[in-house]
């Protein structure tokens, strides 16, 4: 069914070839932060004139819909403060310490009101208390970096001269530049300077350096520069700016490894490298790689698949004995390490291989469950699951106990998800008055969730909460495998209706096989990586960026590492519209 | 460079045998009254304590509930609160719920006949913690996670913090915050939901505005780590040192704020940010709890026992001292405290069986509307709202300890106990629960329980649309507001709070309840 993936190196040029287009190549700004620079304004309509009948990012395949249209830059907010996630991760890469500080633990949470992920800018605000607990971060991290030779020997540069005020503006440039994640303009450094000396005065007694640094260190942990994430290059005449390769690197960097950029992404600024194509591919590629991505991959998927269920997962002690805790942070892993394995060792790698993989990683308490003959221990092991019986993520014991009651299968909860998050279909307001199914006839699950809501008409239950979540009543509310249920047979048929056409299924196999086919699902799952990468919802001038991905998953010709290249290496991830900000939510 | 003043003493917060006296700095602060505010009112205060799932009321299958359940939360008559009346029983000789609230009778008006004007649009929770604080119609996100919906404008705490306790930074921005806090087990499928700030420039749909949760961080944050003010000389030059800091950071926002072509929502971020320098400069150092006190917010703040359910109870009471005490002070003119998530997940100490509150709400073993029946689901749900009943009545007893010049602080404020819903199990939008404690400096009624249909305009669309007759909540704000102090631009009493778009529920001006006034 899939085309080779021996194109795929090829495409991808082409797609960064497409993106990349005549003078829209920026040109590598100075080490300033480039306040003006812009791009000819001719190449805003770059894609006005281009064959409707062909995907121009893949020329093998055919175009359809919104990707036959030209990506438009958007111009998304200036300003982003750090979630907490990227304040933990910045701080240890920063400060170069072994782990994560681990303080954001008592900071005021981020908010979970806006779109599918935590990182969205339009509802990460700013409070005193907020402000205050950075204060005290930066407090206690300065205080302890300054006040150790070796953690202060860390982010020191390798040349700094001896002499005092040298040393202090040697340090200045050098930590100065990565805090704010460009290099520091004379003005500025010039104000660093007085604040380091006047640390004499205000510290009290002890080394002056030391004293100076700690006061320092203050400032930039605290500074809006480090705490915002913003893009300020600007033109008042040129409808389109490109971003200047500092703003490059740390948009890279915080949409790939939820941090700053590192020593070789700096390099890869002042050397110009962002500013070309290929030097944007490498290093998405080589970040993509890294283990720092994988975490940000696992970041992705626990909102996603709201991992957070986890912490609470509760189920009936008599119909489960089985159950603990334990169990349930195991199956948690399991669908962490099910997913990195997609991810990054998979042959395949892709959407499709997500969903439909018989494959997965369980100990001991999660073989048991699933059934599986041999012998475990507390050790994940890789096994090969019953294929009649599993298919890919959908089929994993965490997600299928996390939408699940106590006591028995959830299939509103499990419908509404794949609805939702798999296929992103807009479902009807549920009722406010909600009634019990108290007293609701029925032998099985699904007799019950039919009768209770065979009132609710074609356009919420019966044509797609339902059939979606009935292709799964094979699976209990911890997802054990089932083919009765109280004594009667489990009916896990139905017909859903795609955006694409209607079909019919026998199971969750066949269902979970139509979602791998289905152009729904690729478009779904490339949109929340379009959220999660640029931190805001899609609007319809990133539709065609989106469509073109997402076609290329659907076709077999990206993987998933793919799509993520594809989403950073282009026209609108480089670029901002001059306009004034757009406020997505 | 700012100057620094040195705090002034603790002596003025003197625990006697009747309680806390204020003396000068609150008097000072009653009588002080911003060049901003347009009228010259002494300061009244308001604080919602919210719970969630609804009460445990009367309701019927021609309601719509599966099966009759019995009133167990309202008094027993309308009328003036004797307590005879508050403690009558019923056949299994237990009180009402808000028989709990006895000793203050006095002090107290309840409300009934109280309704939301929109539908939920999704989540039954959501949709109304939407409403609760704002009158405003619930929008779900752009992905239609019902249960993220949020309203079009902001809440009452929102609005009477900027109206009577604006704080206008250099560039002419109010930036004033109400006090919002949550206690208890913060997580599930929906989290804070009562206290919303306007959309930012350019969106439609207000902030929610996350809870503060760590009672110590709260407590620094408004009032200074009182540790640091036992030595002035370490203290003073902690002050200095964090000033510098800030004098700089302030120069760098000043450069930011010069690019070019920086939207209105880019300036308010920035805004927000330098708020929050501005406010933890000027904050109050002379207010502080009694040792014993704060070094018992400042354990459980630093041993994270506010993340631990089983303290839930110690947590909102010292969220409530430190509310009461930033009233004291004038410092905060509006505050907010959740209990639980957006719907209660705490299983409460109760004679049981013990489910999650929410499923008991449901009265089923489950977050949906299908499970297993819970037996006795509504006597459990009963004995959850009187132990919020008695949280609240920590609220009115700290508030009323502390004296002013005209009675306690409690009489010269609005404590409203309410709730995201009426009822749990159907997630019910009328005949809200609404108990108010306190005059609001002389401006409601107390000692009463009133029907608000008896006195206010019913609006059309609340004719139009079951159950129908119940007064719009925003009337209800539209009374709170002008006890308050807060005005229309001309100065015109405040007769339309809420949304005021285009919806086919939206409410009508409407007006005050003129059943609430004294």
């Amino acid at each position: 069914m899939k085309r080779t993936l021996g194109l795929l190196a090829a495409l991808c040029a082409t797609l960064i070839l497409g993106c990349f287009d005549g003078s829209l190549t920026v040109r590598a700004p100075d080490e300033s932060t480039s306040p003006d620079t812009h791009v000819d304004p001719g190449t805003a309509d770059a894609g006005a004139d281009i064959d409707p009948t062909i995907n121009p990012d893949f020329p093998d395949l055919p175009c359809e819909g919104a990707a036959c249209r030209a990506p438009e830059p958007s111009a998304p907010p200036r300003f982003t403060r750090l979630t907490h996630e990227q304040w933990e991760n910045t701080m240890r890469d920063l400060l170069r310490l072994d782990a994560r500080p681990n303080l954001s633990t008592n900071f005021l949470p981020d908010p979970d009101s806006a779109g599918s992920f935590n990182n969205n800018s339009a509802a990460l605000d700013f409070t005193a208390s907020l402000w205050d607990s950075y204060r005290v971060g930066a407090e206690t991290l300065a205080r302890q970096v300054a006040t150790s030779p070796e953690a202060l020997a860390r982010i020191m540069p390798a040349d700094a001269p001896d002499v005092l005020d040298a040393r202090a503006r040697a340090f200045i440039e050098h930590v100065g530049k990565r805090a704010y994640r460009r290099p520091l303009g004379e003005d500025e450094i010039a104000r660093h300077l007085e604040i380091f000396a006047m640390a004499e005065q205000l510290m009290g007694e002890g080394d002056a350096f030391v004293q100076g640094v700690e006061l320092l260190l203050r400032v930039f942990l605290q500074s809006p520069h480090f705490v915002f994430r913003s893009e300020l290059t600007h033109s008042e005449s040129a409808p389109v700016v490109a971003l200047n390769a500092y703003e490059r690197a740390a948009k890279l960097s915080f949409s790939l490894w939820s941090t700053m950029p590192d020593d070789l992404l700096f390099e890869a600024a002042a050397a110009g490298e962002l500013d070309q194509r290929a030097g944007l591919e490498r290093h998405a590629r080589r970040m993509i790689n890294d283990a720092r991505a994988e975490d940000t991959i696992v970041d992705f998927h626990s909102q996603l698949l709201h991992f957070d269920a986890f912490r609470e997962l509760a189920k009936d002690a008599e119909r489960f004995p089985e159950f603990n805790a334990d169990v349930a942070q195991a199956m948690r892993k399991e669908m962490e390490l099910f997913i990195k394995d997609i991810i990054f060792e998979d042959e395949a790698g892709d959407l499709s291989a997500l969903y439909l993989s018989p494959h997965s990683f369980v100990n001991a308490p999660l073989a048991a469950i699933y059934g599986l003959p041999g012998e475990f221990d507390e050790e994940f092991k890789r096994v090969d699951l019953d294929p009649r019986e599993r298919a890919g993520l959908l089929t994993r014991l965490g997600f299928l106990s996390t939408h699940a009651n106590a006591y028995e299968q959830s299939s509103i909860k499990r419908g509404v998800f794949v609805n939702l998050h798999v296929l992103c279909n807009q479902l009807g307001t549920i009722p406010d008055d909600i009634g019990s199914t108290e007293g609701a006839g029925g032998h099985t699950n699904r007799e019950r969730i039919t009768a209770n809501t065979a009132g609710c008409g074609g356009t919420c239950h019966n044509s797609l909460i339902n059939p979606a979540g009935f292709a799964f009543e094979n699976y209990n509310a911890l997802g054990r495998y089932q083919e009765v249920e109280n004594g009667y047979p489990v009916d896990a048929t139905g017909i859903f209706h795609f955006r694409h056409g209607t079909f019919p299924f026998q199971n969750s196999i066949e269902f979970n096989t139509l979602i791998a086919q289905s152009p729904d699902a690729h478009d779904c799952y490339t949109r929340h990586w379009f959220e999660f990468a640029y931190g805001r919802s899609p609007t319809d001038k990133d539709e065609p960026l989106i469509a073109r991905i997402s076609q290329a998953s659907e076709a077999g010709l990206a993987k998933i590492r793919d799509m993520l290249v594809l989403l950073v290496v282009n026209d609108i991830f480089v670029t901002r519209s001059s306009a004034p900000t757009e406020e997505t939510e | 460079m700012k100057t620094w003043k040195a705090p002034m003493s603790r002596r003025n917060f003197l625990r006697g045998s009747a309680g806390v006296v204020m003396a000068l700095p609150f008097l000072e602060g009653l009588v002080r009254t911003s060049p901003a505010l347009a009228n010259t009112q002494r300061p009244v205060y308001f604080v919602c304590l919210r719970s969630g799932n609804g009460v445990a009321q009367f309701c019927d299958p021609t309601m719509g509930a599966p099966v009759f359940e019995p009133e167990r939360f309202w008094p027993f008559e309308r009328g003036a609160l004797t307590q005879e009346m508050m403690l009558r029983t019923n056949a299994q000789n237990e009180i009402r719920t808000t028989g709990e609230l006895v000793a203050h009778r006095d002090k107290l008006l309840i409300v009934d006949g109280i309704r939301y004007s929109y539908e939920g649009r999704g989540c039954g929770h959501s949709g109304g913690g939407n409403q609760c604080l704002t009158a405003s119609p619930p929008f779900p996100d752009d992905d239609g996670h019902a249960s993220r919906s949020r309203p079009a404008d902001p809440s009452v705490d929102w609005v009477i913090e900027q109206k009577m306790k604006p704080r206008i930074n250099a560039n002419g921005v109010n930036v004033a915050e109400p006090l919002t806090m949550a206690a208890g087990v913060i997580g599930g499928f929906i989290d804070d939901i009562i206290s919303y700030a306007p959309p930012l420039p350019g969106q439609f749909k207000a902030r929610v505005r996350v809870s503060e949760r760590n009672p110590w961080q709260i407590y620094k944050s408004l009032f200074g780590n009182p540790s640091d003010v036992h030595d002035d000389l370490m203290f003073n030059k902690i002050v200095k040192q964090r000033q510098s800091v800030n004098d700089l950071l302030r120069d760098q926002l000043g450069d930011l704020r010069r690019n070019s072509g920086l939207s209105q929502a880019d300036h308010v971020r920035l805004d927000l940010y330098q708020n929050s320098i501005f406010e933890l400069e000027e904050r109050m150092l002379a207010c502080h709890l009694p040792e014993a006190e704060w070094k018992a917010i400042e354990a459980a703040g630093d041993s994270n026992a506010w993340q631990n359910a089983s303290n839930a109870e110690p947590i909102l009471h010292m969220m409530m001292d430190i509310t009461a005490l930033a009233f004291a002070c004038d410092l905060k003119r509006a505050a907010t405290i959740q209990i639980g998530s957006g719907a209660d997940f705490m299983t409460y100490n109760t004679t049981g069986p013990a489910y999650q509150f929410h499923w008991v709400s449901h009265r089923i073993q489950s977050d949906g509307g299908d499970g297993d029946p819970i037996a006795n689901a509504d006597h459990v749900h009963y004995q959850i709202d009187r132990i919020h009943a008695r949280w609240f009545k920590y609220l009115i007893e700290r508030l009323d300890e502390y004296d002013t010049d005209q009675g306690t602080l409690l009489d010269n404020s609005i404590a409203l106990w309410t709730n995201d819903v009426a009822t749990g199990r159907m997630h019910a939008f009328h005949n809200l629960p609404v108990v108010i404690a306190g005059s609001g400096g002389g401006y409601l009624k107390q000692g009463v329980y009133v029907d608000a249909r008896a006195t206010a305009t019913i609006s059309p669309a609340s004719l139009e649309f079951p159950p129908r007759g119940f007064v719009a909540n925003n009337q209800l704000f539209n009374t709170i507001l002008n006890a308050v102090g807060v005005r229309n631009d001309d100065g015109s009493p405040i007769d339309d709070f809420g949304h005021k778009g285009s919806d086919t529920r939206n409410q009508q001006p409407g007006g005050e309840i003129p059943g609430m006034k004294a």
